[in-house]
């Protein structure tokens, strides 16, 4: 079995085609200024450096840094604690797995419609039991346009970080935790000094795939705002897909395009080191 | 119980109806007559109608009759995807678990970036490409463009499953006289029923979840749900009974085969890493 790379021949076959052809004209057109059907302009830099200016592309990574952040920050302890009150309830478990699944079964966008059907002002679910509660809650506020597509990244994402937690906290092993009863170790200490070392690998598996998905969020926030109201939710591919689409600035949107695969590849470098030691 | 216990028990609960009632609501929602999801804000249907899933079903309206179009659509599209990535991924996933080349792992990681690079960035160039190679608004266009993201998918994972499967394995057979083939009929292959499953459970669900690609290389005759979803959700006069109905038919096949991986879950959406 000397010749196995040749396996891997039809794989890089097919993503050469959807990968290598596409970065290629990104290149190539991050060096032009175009006029679709008219004639293009060499440029050089120039579209990075626009780009790297531009004050509505760099609002719109940090925003997208922002929902990241926030999101984890709720589905991570979220799931956790969920793990731990779920786990060890036998057929209860077993069941409870496969309700939190459900949403993740559905489509992105979908959920952006979703929230569109909750949203709607007056008749709408979120406005009435907000008034319930004597908020007034309307899709108008940035605030609240943030903050709904929030909850519903928790809704539809929360039950993958409770499965993976789920998986870790069965296959730890109960010696050490049984020893350290014995020992007299307060529940806290046990969490704190057996539990969660071994949890590292979950929780960063949870939190890294969290993230890579957060960062290129799309469908969602397209469904429900299209990127308003006043830029709120205007996260990163939403505004490249505006600058392609809407004003057809395609040396721009190439540039910017490769800006964001790099700062990818970066994070999903990091990404790749932590798996390899978690397989040593 | 112990207080442990109760807040347990409190903490399920509530998180028990964050999860359920958003499904109810839509479900209900999807049950209600036009003017009463209008003009009213009602937790149940005041009064029941089957009318958006008939409509659906028999394609009575244009927006059924272009859902049930898409709906179709998305199924070949997700089977397709799902046939090519098992049988590619598999082979590339094998000479990864097993095989030491040039470059071997340089290219496994650049498979992860194609998982993670943002859609938004490529829609530019795959119509430049789709358009010049006469392919655009044809199944095979979206189904190569759905390749990019489920491909490294299904290698990453099946090549997880393939790393529990020892080596020693492998030369047992051969000492025992096994040949290549036989070896993978009889003992490499049903020991990785689960990883190809749960890898086309999640390919099939990726496909199957997919938007901004599908609208790329589409504009009617290989349009997926989602993109058929997306112009019922915007059309001027919005029927939102069709549009609740549209949720919960695209669940559907989520449940169905979640059913059947649900011991692998873990494995599977963690990419075989755990």
């Amino acid at each position: 079995m000397k010749k196995l790379w040749l396996l891997v021949i039809p794989c890089l076959a097919l993503m050469s085609v959807n990968a290598f052809i596409p970065i290629f004209a990104l290149i190539h057109q991050s060096m032009y200024r175009m006029i679709p059907g008219l004639r293009h302009f060499f440029v050089g830099w120039d579209n990075f450096k626009y780009a790297l200016n531009y004050p509505s592309f760099l609002m719109s990574i940090g925003r997208t840094l922002l929902f990241s952040a926030e999101a984890l920050a709720i589905e991570i302890p979220l799931g956790l604690g969920l793990a731990y009150a779920v786990r060890g309830k036998g057929k209860f478990t077993a069941v409870f797995t496969v309700l939190i699944a459900i949403p993740l079964l559905i489509p992105w966008m979908q959920i952006g419609v979703m929230a569109k059907i909750f949203t709607r002002a007056g008749v709408g679910l979120i406005p009435n039991v907000a008034s319930f509660f004597g908020i007034s809650y309307s899709l108008a506020d940035p605030i609240w346009a943030f903050q709904t597509l929030v909850f519903m990244d928790v809704w539809h994402w929360v039950g993958l970080v409770f499965i993976i937690i789920l998986a870790g906290l069965e296959a730890m092993p109960q010696e050490p935790i049984q020893a350290a009863k014995i020992d007299g170790a307060s529940r806290w200490d046990i969490f704190r000094y057996i539990e969660l070392p071994s949890l590292r690998w979950p929780l960063l598996i949870a939190i890294l795939l969290r993230f890579m998905d957060l960062f290129k969020i799309y469908a969602e926030p397209w469904m429900l705002t299209q990127g308003g109201p006043q830029d709120a939710t205007r996260f990163l591919s939403i505004e490249i897909v505006r600058t392609v689409m809407g004003k057809g600035l395609y040396g721009r949107a190439a540039a910017m395009s490769l800006i964001v695969l790099y700062i990818v590849l970066v994070i999903s470098f990091i990404l790749y080191v932590f798996f390899q030691e978690m397989g040593e | 119980m112990n207080k442990r216990d109760v807040g347990s028990w409190v903490l399920i609960v509530l998180f028990l109806i964050f999860l359920l009632v958003p499904i109810f609501y839509v479900i209900s929602t999807s049950l209600k007559p036009p003017l009463e999801i209008i003009q009213r804000f009602t937790i149940f249907p005041q009064s029941l109608t089957f009318k958006n899933y008939t409509a659906f079903f028999t394609q009575s309206t244009a927006v059924a009759a272009n859902l049930f179009d898409g709906y179709i659509n998305s199924i070949i599209i997700g089977l397709s995807v799902v046939a090519i990535c098992t049988s590619v991924g598999f082979l590339a996933a094998y000479a990864f678990s097993r095989g030491k080349f040039l470059a071997d792992k340089h290219i496994f990681f650049w498979l992860l970036t194609n998982r993670m690079a943002p859609p938004a960035a490529l829609i530019l160039p795959y119509y430049i490409m789709y358009t010049s190679i006469g392919l655009y608004d044809s199944y095979i266009a979206v189904i190569l463009c759905h390749t990019l993201f489920t491909l490294p998918l299904a290698v990453w994972i099946m090549n997880g499953f393939m790393s529990d499967i020892p080596e020693e394995l492998d030369q047992a057979a051969f000492i025992d006289g096994y040949g290549t083939l036989r070896y993978f009929k009889k003992i490499f292959l049903p020991l990785m029923y689960p990883g190809i499953g749960v890898s086309a459970f999640l390919v099939f669900i990726f496909s199957w979840s997919e938007m901004l690609l599908g609208q790329t290389v589409t504009s009617s005759v290989a349009e997926p749900y989602t993109v058929a979803t997306s112009s019922a959700v915007f059309q001027a006069g919005v029927d939102w009974g069709m549009v609740a109905t549209s949720s919960v038919l695209s669940i559907i096949p989520g449940v169905i085969l979640v059913i059947l991986v649900r011991g692998y879950l873990a494995r599977g959406f963690s990419m075989g890493r755990i």
